[in-house]
């Protein structure tokens, strides 16, 4: 499991640091270098306007990356919120709360991510409105479930008789249980923001040229994929490198937390 | 807007993409469960991280990527089959295989481990010491306990296939469902656009349903106390 620790930093590593290695700036028009072969001069080569593609990647991956982050961070305080109100609140917020959830679990997620942003129009406010409302569903869910199961327990009952509510409640005695489950279900979505951004990218629904995104690098390597193929190859193998890694890391705290339980 | 009547332009576009679907979904069954089934032979073996690795890394790869890849390999450079469109059934080759490769990938995961786990149960040393048959225990009393959470899993996987099926869609240039949504957001046309969100809602909503009554099949434990 080391070596997806190491890959994890040095992606992170890479996001942050990105526009300091860049080689040129990832939106300088370079016309006479257009689609240039990968070379010295462009590590990766150059798109159709000439711009580097290793600076796009690099630039790229804070829109990917610190976007999914933020994304999944949003969907994740809707979620729990929610899922909270739904075991704390009582029988009839509860029925709310879990009654929208299904309804918002009824749509496919990207599905609906696709109209919401292409409705509202393309732009990064709208992208990122879209995959969050979208996307915190599973939060509510392990959160109520959690929260019914913490509900019957000893020191619970306890904190109630020693007079402390509702929200006092949920955070000295709901979130400590919470905290692991949660965190394994936002690497999954972390993971699944990055994918969810890329592919509204390539619809051309996500961030707008010419910002560097690797979604919609690679809607614009489509058209070249006769003449130069290797262009559309690198931003997909940057969504896939992280999602990985990402999933890798989900798995490694899900098998620690399950050892972790097994053992109290 | 087109102005266009929805329900003719809707047909059309749901006799494309619900074969492409069902032949995606039987790729994606046809690799992983033989696959899974492999890998469980020796948990841990060549095969089981061999199978686990594929699987990890099907999950990272998004479909339209995948189907880029694919139209490069088999379309452009070796121009063994069509890419683009969907006018023979040549065409639905690459687009099924990018589907499938993708419903593969996350079956497998879950056939495996639901295999692992059926194998843990306690009762099957039970009926293995009373004598029955190793191809019984197999049919009979793994199998149906590897199935339920492949059935759970099973809503998501559809779920996880229309979002595939509207990307690769639009990269094979195929005029189904996903490509019809596309273009009516476009076009801003509502009634289009609507029609599609209610449609695979719909689908979702009965594929659920029916995963719980199947539940109710093979685990009669299910539902005992809420009669």
């Amino acid at each position: 499991m080391r070596s997806v620790w190491v890959l994890v930093i040095v992606l992170i590593l890479l996001a942050g640091l990105g526009p300091m290695l860049a080689p040129y700036d990832p939106t300088a028009i370079n016309i006479p270098k257009r689609l240039s072969p990968p070379s010295v001069e462009f590590l990766l080569g150059t798109d159709a306007l000439g711009r580097d593609i290793l600076s796009r990647l690099l630039y790229g991956a804070r829109w990917s990356l610190g976007l999914a982050f933020l994304i999944s961070v949003i969907s994740l305080v809707i979620g729990t919120t929610i899922g909270l109100a739904a075991a704390l609140g009582g029988k009839i917020a509860e029925w709310v709360m879990m009654r929208t959830t299904d309804t918002f679990l009824a749509f496919p997620e990207l599905v609906a991510a696709i109209v919401i942003a292409g409705l509202m129009g393309a732009g990064t406010w709208s992208l990122n409105f879209a995959l969050s409302v979208t996307g915190w569903m599973r939060y509510a869910r392990v959160t109520r479930g959690i929260g019914l199961s913490v509900q019957s327990r000893g020191y619970v009952l306890q904190a109630r008789l020693a007079g402390l509510r509702g929200w006092s409640i949920a955070r000295w005695h709901y979130l400590p249980s919470l905290i692991p489950s949660l965190t394994v279900v936002w690497t999954g979505m972390f993971a699944r923001a990055i994918l969810g951004i890329s592919a509204l990218g390539f619809l051309g629904f996500g961030v707008q040229p010419p910002n560097p995104e690797w979604g919609s690098m690679l809607l614009d390597a489509r058209v070249h994929l006769r003449s130069t193929p290797l262009q559309m190859i690198w931003p997909g193998l940057a969504v896939v490198i992280c999602v990985l890694a990402i999933n890798l890391t989900g798995d490694a705290l899900r098998d620690a937390l399950a050892k972790r339980d097994t053992y109290e | 807007m087109t102005g266009r009547p929805v329900w003719p332009d809707l047909r059309t576009a749901i006799g494309y993409t619900f074969p492409l679907a069902f032949v995606a979904l039987a790729i994606g069954l046809v690799i992983s469960v033989p696959l899974a089934i492999l890998a469980t032979k020796r948990p841990g073996g060549f095969i089981d991280r061999f199978a686990v690795g594929i699987a990890s890394l099907g999950n990272a790869i998004p479909a339209y990527w995948l189907g880029l890849i694919l139209i490069l390999i088999f379309a452009v450079k070796l121009a063994w089959l069509p890419a683009l469109g969907a006018s023979t059934p040549a065409h639905a080759i690459l687009p099924a295989l990018t589907l499938g490769l993708g419903v593969a990938a996350s079956l497998t995961r879950i056939i495996r481990s639901g295999i692992l786990e059926a194998r843990g149960q306690p009762f099957l040393p039970a009926i293995r010491r009373r004598g029955v048959a190793e191809r019984s225990v197999g049919r009979d009393h793994i199998a149906p306990h590897a199935a339920i959470p492949v059935v759970t899993v099973f809503g998501l996987e559809l779920a996880f296939l229309l979002e595939g099926l509207v990307l690769v869609e639009v990269i094979f240039g195929r005029p189904g469902l996903g490509t019809f949504l596309v273009q009516a957001i476009l076009a801003r046309d509502f009634s289009h656009v609507q029609a599609v969100v209610v449609l695979t809602a719909l689908v979702f909503v009965i594929v659920d349903l029916i995963i719980d009554l199947i539940y109710r099949v093979i685990d009669p434990r299910i539902g005992e106390n809420d009669a």
